[in-house]
């Protein structure tokens, strides 16, 4: 600001009586012709003169203190405001969590859907054909395969008289041995589960099957010779399903599996 | 919430407790800032305001005798009126400074400038106690002990300063620091006047 080069504390000596003679005779010359100088020596003695109040300094930090205190509210406001805020979250928060388990209930307690699957295609694992029915089954869009209708979880479970009496049942056992699984096998929901046997009529056209227990087909796939291929049933809705498996469409051997959500009672 | 008579009060502010500055504010403030809504004030003008309120009030009742002819809200809010007034009048001289000195002279306005406003004064300490606020803790103490015309010796020893002359350094750098942001700051520029009209207003 100062339009002179005289040392920064010089204002400061002047307004403190500081200055020896010669000094004052050249400030003054230079206050005389600087009206800013003027001005800044006059500003610097009313500071001086507000810095010596140190009871109004005081006053104003008590003043100030309290209106800010004021502006952001008591202690105690705050804390209620905070407290009403977690609240507020802790019950929107539960809102959705009942929303969901509802939603997820509703859901169980309809138990899957039944649909007609299309065609599967094997996957070759090593030397073994993999049928991923369960994915296939979960992949199917509604549009694209035919809805029937909603069944409770408890209807999946239901046997079918006529299947369970054919269930474990091998009727042309002389030639054909299922070495795994066994044919009333209860699996968690995922689980992949290998099909062998051993058959002695290898150029038999050899069929596998899979049914809902309504009898319902899901899937019909023809084998190749190797004697085994693994069902994959990642997808596939809990309940009870028939296999079966057909040589030169005769019926060889016929089981159950029972996909369950991982807990058997 | 604990009632205060006005006696109660002027002693209290006398003492400068903290309690009593904050009920005057509770009590006072819905008022100046009712009144100031009405009158083209904002909410740091009703802070302001009741901040200088607080010290006219105060160094009216430190002279004694303090007589008090009415109840202390009307005198406290006679107070505020009278100082908003003056702040609306010297912001209308600020506007038409120009004009006033060509055609108006030493009229209405030459006649109150003439008796070194109040309320100037008044905006002038909030100025300097802003910029004060905002220099560190240890700069605020020592220009305060330094105006309190403490020995340097002496500071030296409150402040914990290893000697004399470090104190004056300091004291000389925090000086310098609080007068470039004063005149750095864009409400300084009606207090300095480079015409030779004007000239800060000199501290009561």
């Amino acid at each position: 600001m100062m339009d002179t080069e005289q040392p920064g504390d010089w204002i400061d000596r002047y307004n403190n009586n500081e200055l020896n003679e010669s000094e004052l005779v050249v400030f003054l010359e230079w206050m005389k012709a600087s009206p800013i100088l003027r001005s800044e020596v006059s500003l610097d003695a009313s500071l001086t003169r507000f810095l010596q109040d140190a009871e109004v300094i005081d006053l104003m930090n008590k003043v100030k203190a309290v209106s800010q205190q004021k502006s952001n509210g008591s202690p105690l406001m705050n804390f209620l405001l905070v407290a009403a805020s977690l609240l507020c979250l802790a019950l929107i928060g539960g809102l959705f969590y009942h929303l969901d388990t509802k939603k997820r209930s509703a859901e169980s307690s309809a138990g899957p859907f039944v649909r007609q699957p299309n065609h599967i295609k094997p996957e070759k694992d090593g030397d073994k054909e993999t049928y991923n029915i369960g994915q296939k089954y979960h992949q199917e869009s509604w549009r694209k395969t035919g809805y029937v209708k909603p069944v409770l979880m408890a209807d999946n479970y239901k046997p079918m008289p006529e299947l369970e009496l054919l269930s474990g049942s091998v009727t042309r056992s002389g030639q054909f041995v299922l070495v795994s699984p066994k044919v009333d096998l209860a699996v968690p929901a995922g689980t992949t589960v290998l099909f062998s046997w051993r058959y002695s009529d290898k150029e038999a056209a050899v069929l596998f099957v899979i049914m809902d227990n309504a009898g319902n087909q899901l899937s019909r796939q023809r084998m190749n010779n190797s004697g085994s291929f693994i069902l994959k049933t990642k997808g596939l809705g809990e309940g009870l399903y028939y296999w079966k498996i057909l040589a030169n469409e005769d019926l060889v051997i016929m089981g159950k599996l029972t996909i369950h959500s991982g807990v058997i009672f | 919430m604990v009632k205060y008579t006005d006696e109660e009060l002027i002693e209290g502010l006398r003492q400068r407790k903290s309690v009593c500055v904050e009920y005057l504010y509770q009590e006072f403030n819905p008022v100046i800032r009712h009144h100031l809504s009405n009158n083209s004030g904002n909410q740091q003008d009703v802070e302001d305001l009741f901040q200088d309120a607080i010290i006219v009030l105060y160094k009216r009742i430190i002279v004694q005798p303090f007589k008090l002819e009415c109840s202390l809200k009307t005198y406290f809010i006679a107070i505020c009126k009278h100082l908003w007034l003056q702040r609306l009048e010297r912001k209308y001289k600020l506007l038409y400074q120009a004009d006033l000195e060509v055609h108006e002279e030493r009229g209405r306005y030459g006649a109150a400038w003439a008796e070194e406003p109040e309320e100037e004064t008044l905006e002038l300490q909030r100025l300097f106690y802003k910029n004060l606020m905002s220099l560190p803790y240890d700069c605020r103490r020592l220009l305060q002990l330094y105006c309190l015309k403490i020995p340097y010796k002496e500071i030296a020893r409150l402040m914990d300063y290893k000697d004399e002359m470090y104190v004056k350094t300091r004291k000389y750098a925090c000086k310098k620091k609080l007068r470039r942001k004063i005149f750095n700051d864009p409400e300084c520029k009606q207090f300095l006047n480079y015409d030779g009209h004007r000239t800060a207003r000199r501290l009561d």
